[in-house]
């Protein structure tokens, strides 16, 4: 479907009115970027689909009270967050955060690795992070809450967010630097 | 580099597609909500319809046997029954009540010339009676009724009009019209029944076959009714008809495109039943030909439904609900043939408060429903017991 003249507006007039079409311009527009949170949050393929299908529903449903005050994008992506912690905190298992601090690993990667490595790649690496610890991660580094703010989202400690964050983050390098070895 | 600017980069321009199911997932969730949401109101009112309906023949039927067991009990009594009901005493009465009490002597009034349709509280004896008797043989009834608990009015130069009389025989008698003699029962009747009926299945299907535009055409569909009817006059304004259906016929015919060519498709309905209807007489001719019209209700137990599809009889019973009711009404002019004899035509429409569908493994109930309906002409021929 061409996507190339999309018009907020009238693509939200549609939706509000439940026209097929609109919902399709709409979600063709902002999957891919989505499905990508969606990857970062769930680290595999199928969860991560239902997590955007649920959401698409929500924006669908939801359509009608959303205010111009902020950008499309960021309420959309509100959503899929939303729904992406309620998917993992409903699935999360015990020791889903890092319990051993990684301090010890390698943790400085070069630009130039970084360079090298692409989408996908990343992906498999954050699939390898716990739960917790990813989602502690993503929050922070993708949605820029801060530690308190996460605290309350996931119902942890400030302190536990921090902990987790650091140790993500620390794992994640020594992952992606471990790529080019 | 920051590294988590890098992360963040790197996330957002993603380059990996969803795959399409989630797309189609997503439609699915939303045409299952799209179609609840049209379903939801149209359930919710068909509800309230269905119950308004039931109510509404329930009140018929209970009306109808309310006024039947009234008139017939007030018609087994001697006296009109709008004596008792406004407290008046008919001068008849009154006449042989005061002729047992004083002896023979018979009394009534008769109106003042000025005022003709008044008399007098104080013109009635001690026990409240009429004291004097009119030596008009014409007066109507309605005129000779007092109140018994109306005020006393007294007009000057009054009470000179009013004049004893001596004979009671003088005095009203009901006109025998009026409904049937006091002790002499209710005239009855009986008879046969034929109806061509135009029948319609009212529901979607039908409707829309009623459109140009659409492949499916509803055609105009007929069928028959016979019944054995049994009646009683209430009073020379009103009937109570029973009528026993030993057949009762609803179809309904449709040219429906199926399998790649027109075909014809025909459901045809059987039933046995009973209808009960008040036949009021609002207009009389002058050959005595009576004009009646008819409000009441039916019942039926369905014997068998029946597709014809292309030529090919499908039994269907067990996809409809074995019972229907609904409301009639229309128009029967009778004709008196001789005095037993009576010959009635008219037209009479009926209309089913049911839904008869009740489903099958496919559609639910509520998704086609589907009501009985039709236009009949009728004849019939009423046999006077009394």
């Amino acid at each position: 479907m061409d996507i190339s003249g999309f018009n907020e507006d009238i693509i939200i007039e549609g939706c509000r009115k439940n026209e097929r079409r609109s919902q399709e311009l709409l979600y063709r527009h902002f999957a891919k970027k989505m499905y990508s949170i969606c990857l970062s949050y769930a680290g595999e393929r199928p969860l991560a689909q239902d997590i955007l299908q649920e959401a698409f529903i929500k924006v669908f449903k939801n359509i009608g009270i959303y205010r111009k005050s902020g950008s499309l994008e960021g309420w959309i992506r509100k959503i899929v967050t939303n729904t992406a912690i309620d998917h993992i905190r409903q699935r999360r298992p015990a020791g889903s955060f890092v319990d051993i601090d990684p301090g010890y690993f390698q943790v400085e990667v070069s630009n130039t690795v970084l360079s090298n490595i692409g989408f996908s790649e990343v992906m498999e690496q954050v699939n390898r992070l716990p739960d917790g610890a990813r989602m502690v991660f993503n929050l922070h580094a993708l949605e820029g809450f801060t530690h308190k703010e996460i605290a309350f989202k996931l119902d942890i400690t400030e302190g536990t967010s921090k902990s987790q964050f650091n140790r993500a983050r620390k794992l994640l390098l020594n992952f992606l630097g471990n790529l080019n070895m | 580099m920051d590294f988590l600017k890098w992360y963040k980069n790197i996330i957002e321009s993603g380059t990996e597609e969803p795959p399409e199911s989630v797309w189609e997932n997503i439609q699915d969730e939303l045409d299952v909500d799209l179609v609840w949401n049209n379903l939801e109101p149209v359930l919710g009112y068909s509800k309230r319809r269905v119950m308004f309906y039931r109510l509404a023949a329930a009140a018929s039927v209970m009306i109808l046997i309310g006024l039947g067991t009234l008139f017939y009990t007030v018609l087994k009594q001697d006296g009109p029954y709008l004596h008792r009901a406004f407290n008046m005493v008919p001068m008849d009465s009154v006449t042989r009540d005061a002729s047992n009490r004083e002896s023979g002597i018979q009394t009534a009034l008769t109106p003042s010339a000025g005022f003709p349709g008044l008399l007098l509280p104080e013109d009635r004896d001690q026990a409240g009676f009429p004291a004097r008797l009119s030596d008009q043989a014409d007066v109507r009834q309605e005129q000779l009724l007092i109140p018994l608990n109306s005020r006393t009015y007294r007009l000057p130069g009054q009470s000179g009009d009013f004049e004893v009389i001596r004979d009671a025989s003088l005095a009203y008698r009901p006109e025998r019209d009026e409904g049937p003699e006091p002790g002499t029962g209710i005239p009855f009747f009986a008879g046969v029944s034929g109806h061509a009926a135009n029948t319609w299945l009212l529901n979607n299907k039908t409707l829309q076959g009623l459109k140009r535009d659409e492949l499916t055409a509803s055609l105009p569909s007929f069928g028959y009714n016979l019944s054995i009817i049994a009646g009683a006059d209430i009073n020379n304004k009103l009937e109570l008809q029973a009528d026993f259906f030993i057949f009762s016929q609803n179809r309904q015919n449709y040219n429906e495109y199926l399998y790649g060519q027109y075909v014809s498709n025909s459901l045809q309905f059987n039933y046995s039943g009973i209808s009960l209807s008040g036949r009021w007489q609002f207009l009389t001719s002058q050959n005595n030909g009576r004009h009646m019209l008819i409000l009441g209700a039916y019942t039926g137990i369905l014997r068998n439904a029946v597709q014809d599809l292309d030529g090919t009889s499908i039994l269907m019973t067990s996809e409809y609900r074995s019972a229907d009711y609904g409301i009639i009404s229309g128009y029967e002019y009778l004709h008196p043939l001789n005095e037993k004899f009576t010959l009635g035509t008219g037209f009479l429409a009926r209309y089913g408060l049911r839904n008869i569908f009740s489903g099958n493994d496919f559609i639910p109930h509520y998704l086609n429903s589907t009501r009985n309906a039709s236009v009949n002409l009728m004849i019939s021929v009423k046999y006077n017991l009394k």
